[in-house]
């Protein structure tokens, strides 16, 4: 009995160490199971049969153990590098299906844009914390931006289901808030060491999206943003934070882009709560270029954002909530997809589509009109 | 709403776990005993392959964990699953396909015994 006891022993720590060839999502989620389930067996190989029983039990392990970890390791392979999945969602009033991708683009050197869709497997999280979609598109020289974006992405996700209230809303918000201390302390750490990493400063927009019953929580800061496409109408949900869409917002460019002329600028951002960032960014063109204030905001780059996480030590983050109903279909994405993409193309592509071909059409036409960014998208669709 | 056809044809992994809980939830050690009972031990379904399939299953939404346990259950660490709506209409989906191709193989005479 000593013996058996002894070589069931040896059997589970030997299998437990080869569970350690498993990808580490996989190895959390079915470590204890996966040993429990062969220390049964082992058990009653052993009574059935002694100990040859035993070793001809191990002839089978092996070649289950090569071809599972090696599966697992293709399906991680597949995730990290064509990102995009479908899930069923069925522990909710709906039926959700999503998918993800995300492209390089014709003109980058390097992908800095982050995303995730997080479904939890355990219906008593889903049902108390719903799903999760974030896109996040990271800025900053010295590979920075990619490190900000992930970052982001993965603090959020573990900040948001670690919270353990019902109120989705401020959960949110203070995820995506404690994202941004976190980047602007590792910022601040990396500067210490190399004040050259400190200049090219990273940081990261974002675009978090929980749906939790009924309802659609959106948390944004900067230009990634969220649409939804409601009884075939288009509307966009996150709050722009391009300085181009803050001058539209405030009253300081028209509907065109063009300059109003007809208003007292420096009265019209001053007064203005948005009106600050913008004020700051056009004493700082004045300051450099030998430009008027006027001759600043009429010529305002497409790539300058007013805010993003990791730049101050604090951020304001903008909340939108919206109710949602079957037939919805919510739309993530980086910059590289709504400055390329028309509200319109996005849900002609969405409404016709399954969301992993949505994700692919959207992607090809940012690319087909110039691809000069990197290009994310995330589509949900709700039924 | 997914259509079971749109799942087929199943893997055998995920055919065998499928029918091993069409009659009742079990744990993953319950699903591999089944299996290897109703085959006569022919199929012999490892822990990898196992668990491997039934991520994949729940995230299909053809499983479900149970979130109590069976009065029967002893310890309380297993986890139970159990068969969705879903993943009822895709194991009957799969065995009429199967025995669809089973007829045509008896028509032709190449199943033992049939000649």
């Amino acid at each position: 009995m000593m013996s058996s006891r002894w070589l069931v022993l040896c059997s589970e720590r030997l299998y437990e160490l080869l569970l350690l060839a498993y990808p580490t999502d996989f190895r959390r989620e079915y470590r204890q199971e996966m040993l429990l389930t062969f220390r049964d067996c082992c058990w009653q190989e052993l009574q059935q049969g002694g100990s040859g029983r035993l070793f001809h039990f191990w002839g089978t392990i092996l070649p289950d153990f090569m071809k599972s970890v090696s599966v697992e390791h293709i399906q991680q392979f597949k995730n990290m590098f064509f990102r995009t999945k479908e899930y069923s969602m069925v522990a909710t009033p709906f039926h959700v299906q999503s998918a993800q991708l995300t492209d390089i683009g014709l003109k980058r050197a390097k992908n800095e844009d982050t995303m995730i869709s997080v479904l939890p497997e355990d219906s008593s999280v889903l049902s108390q914390k719903g799903a999760l979609f974030i896109v996040a598109d990271g800025l900053g020289g010295h590979h920075q931006g990619e490190v900000a974006s992930s970052l982001a992405v993965n603090t959020i996700r573990d900040a948001y289901y670690q919270d353990q209230t019902h109120d989705i809303p401020t959960a949110l918000t203070q995820a995506v808030r404690y994202a941004n201390a976190v980047i602007y302390q590792a910022t601040q750490e990396q500067g210490k060491q190399d004040a050259e990493l400190l200049k090219a400063a990273m940081g990261t927009t974002c675009v978090a999206a929980v749906l939790k019953d009924h309802a659609l929580y959106i948390a944004n800061v900067g230009d990634s943003l969220a649409y939804l496409v409601h009884d075939q109408q288009v509307s966009q949900l996150a709050v722009d934070h391009a300085l181009n869409a803050v001058l539209k917002r405030i009253g300081v460019h028209r509907a065109d882009g063009t300059l109003n002329t007809a208003i007292d600028l420096d009265q019209l951002l001053q007064s203005s709560k948005e009106g600050g960032s913008v004020l700051a960014w056009v004493e700082g063109q004045v300051r450099e270029g030998k430009v008027t204030k006027a001759e600043a905001l009429a010529h305002v780059p497409s790539n300058i954002i007013t805010r993003c996480l990791g730049s101050e030590a604090q951020v304001d983050v903008s909340l939108t909530t919206q109710e949602i109903q079957s037939g919805d279909i919510l739309i993530l994405c980086t910059d590289g997809l709504h400055t390329q993409v028309s509200e319109a193309e996005m849900r002609a592509i969405v409404e016709r589509y399954t969301p992993e071909e949505s994700t692919r059409q959207l992607i090809a036409r940012a690319n087909e009109h110039g691809g000069s960014d990197n290009t994310t998208a995330i589509v949900v669709k709700i039924d | 709403m997914q259509e079971p056809e749109s799942f087929l044809p199943l893997t055998p992994a995920v055919f065998h776990i499928l029918l091993a809980l069409s009659d009742g939830e079990r744990h993953g050690y319950g699903i591999m005993q089944e299996i290897a009972w109703r085959t006569d031990g022919q199929v012999r379904m490892g822990p990898g392959t196992l668990y491997g399939s039934i991520k994949r299953m729940l995230a299909d939404g053809l499983i479900e964990e149970l979130e109590a346990r069976p009065d029967s259950a002893g310890d309380e660490r297993r986890r139970y699953y159990h068969l969705t709506n879903l993943g009822q209409r895709v194991v009957r989906a799969e065995a009429s396909r199967l025995h669809q191709l089973v007829r045509v193989a008896r028509a032709k005479q190449v199943l033992q015994g049939d000649a």
